[in-house]
């Protein structure tokens, strides 16, 4: 019935009717077998959080290497999905441990990669990539072209260059706005420096005027307010671009990915 | 047709009737059984598409009532009271499930801070005399005094913690606390926003000092001495037409009346938080009980 129910695609009745077969199931690869088809249904159904939920109530005790693999691979795409790489990560490593035969977990590597370069560690999805080429069962030739395909993806140039938030608080301590203009946002920075300008003038000004109190009211505070507002200002200017830089990278990186997938099979 | 034949198929349809009756039967207890393994793995939203799928007309009042509990208690681990409390309050009294359906019921109105009515119905949980109701009395009497607290009836809360034993384990130590809440509750001293507000007109930042928000205080009356220093710096040197003074002037008079009146709020503020803090215990401590007792 669940299988049915999932070919029609209504996932979501289908996702119950597997849950009812976890329950009802004589013995935990059965088990084991239906909640990997719930989770699945739920993916399907973009609900990631709850497929990643059901993939955690997997009781691993005695189960064979191939249904550990396949279960802490659901269980890692379902937390990728869900953009919890972290324990995406974890449930890689987990399988990796428990299942030693890379011939039977050489194929979450393309996964494992994905999960990697989202967390900005390039150079270990690199590995995990070139990786899972040479253990695929394909024609040397084709690999060597994918070799090739790897080391351009991931050649110095083309790996996106992090913006430094300390660095960028020193700039902007040393001399205001320089900081934001290093996080990419140099408009924001000649304002801010041009407001800082101004409002200094304005303290001189009222100290040549002998207006010492207003220099400090109306000059001294409304520059210190932009001064240390564009320090703290960093942390999220910064946070965007490197975001929006690994997020360019890492989506290119999924298509090619995929498409050596594809080339290997 | 005969009188024979007729009783043939009379027979026959009650047959069918006791049939489809006994199938429904094996079904809804499948159907409960399954539910309540999917609420014991936190699959609360798959229990109650379960439980949809299930016909009222179907099933006989007590499988009804099981019905009614099993919905309730998904929507309460759903964390959606209103929903909990209109099919929790559906229990019968025949039913096992009675009690803990009509104490969860109770708190979920609660928390949507409709007292009074979570108040009737904790006068009305009918309870048996026996040992173990002796136990059930003294949850009845301290989620009653829970609600005294909570609409600041202390008259009653006096006589209800009479009762109290501090000796029956799910509730001893929360017993302390409600006195200990009510204790605070009752020395709380509401402070004057009229007098907050005179006090930051002659000082500025004064108000807020007395209403307890110290730092604030000091925040405000710095401010506001350096913008009023500097109006008086201007009209020193420019006299009252200067645009500097003008602007200065503006400036501060916006600040020192909004400082008043923020003093007179936070009075009102600081009330309000205390007794937000208060209530939150309360309901707290109103909560941990019912899990001890029921689970």
């Amino acid at each position: 019935m669940a299988d049915s129910l999932f070919e029609k695609q209504q996932y979501y009745a289908a996702a119950i009717e597997y849950e009812r077969l976890g329950f009802i199931a004589i013995n935990n690869n059965e088990k084991t077998e239906a909640l990997i088809k719930k989770s699945n249904c739920l993916n399907l159904l973009e609900k990631y959080e709850d497929a990643a939920r059901c993939m955690g109530r997997v009781n691993y005790n005695n189960l064979p290497d191939t249904l550990i693999y396949k279960a802490k691979y659901q269980y890692a795409l379902s937390a990728y999905l869900a953009k919890d790489f972290g324990n995406a990560e974890s449930q890689l490593l987990q399988m990796q441990f428990f299942v030693p035969d890379s011939t039977i977990t050489y194929t979450a590597l393309p996964l494992f990669c994905l999960v990697l370069n989202e967390q900005q560690k390039w150079a270990d999805a690199k590995i995990k990539l070139i990786d899972y080429v040479r253990l695929s069962p394909s024609s040397q030739a084709t690999k060597d072209s994918i070799y090739k395909e790897i080391e351009l993806m991931y050649a110095t140039k083309a790996i996106p260059k992090m913006k430094s938030l300390k660095k960028a608080q020193t700039l902007s301590y040393i001399l205001p706005g320089t900081g934001q203009m290093y996080a990419g946002y140099f408009w924001e920075g000649a304002a801010s420096a041009a407001i800082q300008l101004a409002a200094l003038s304005l303290t001189g000004y009222c100290i040549y005027v002998h207006y010492y109190v207003a220099a400090f009211v109306g000059g001294y505070s409304i520059f210190s307010k932009f001064y240390l507002g564009g320090i703290n200002r960093l942390e999220y200017l910064v946070g965007k671009t490197n975001y929006e830089r690994s997020r360019k990278f890492n989506d290119i990186a999924k298509e090619k990915t995929i498409g050596f997938q594809e080339k290997l099979k | 047709m005969n009188r024979f034949a007729k009783l043939i198929v009379f027979i026959a349809f009650v047959f069918c009737l006791g049939k489809s009756q006994a199938q429904s039967d094996i079904s809804f207890t499948e159907q409960a059984n399954f539910t309540s393994y999917l609420i014991n793995n936190s699959e609360y939203k798959d229990a109650r598409y379960v439980l949809g799928q299930i016909k009222e007309s179907l099933i006989s009042t007590d499988q009804l009532d099981s019905l009614n509990y099993l919905k309730g208690w998904s929507y309460y681990n759903m964390k959606a009271v209103d929903s909990s409390a209109v099919y929790l309050q559906k229990v019968s009294i025949a039913s096992s499930f009675y009690h803990k359906s009509k104490f969860y019921s109770a708190f979920d109105i609660a928390y949507s801070k409709k007292f009074a009515e979570a108040s009737a119905l904790l006068e009305s949980i009918s309870l048996v005399s026996n040992d173990s109701s002796n136990s059930l009395q003294q949850l009845l009497n301290y989620e009653k005094s829970a609600m005294a607290l909570l609409t600041r009836n202390y008259a009653a809360f006096d006589t209800l913690s009479k009762n109290f034993t501090y000796s029956y384990f799910p509730i001893s130590i929360e017993e302390k606390g409600f006195v200990e809440s009510y204790k605070k509750m009752k020395s709380f001293k509401d402070k004057s926003p009229l007098l907050a507000g005179v006090m930051s007109a002659l000082i500025p930042g004064s108000g807020k000092w007395y209403a307890g928000n110290k730092g604030q205080a000091l925040a405000a009356l710095f401010t506001l001495s350096a913008m009023a220093a500097a109006t008086a710096e201007s009209y020193i040197r420019g006299g009252y037409k200067s645009p500097s003074f003008i602007a200065f002037g503006s400036v501060f008079t916006i600040f020192y009346v909004g400082n008043i009146w923020g003093s007179v709020l936070s009075v009102k503020i600081r009330k309000d938080a205390f007794y937000k803090e208060m209530d939150r215990n309360i309901m707290l401590d109103m909560h941990i009980p019912l899990r001890r007792v029921f689970n």
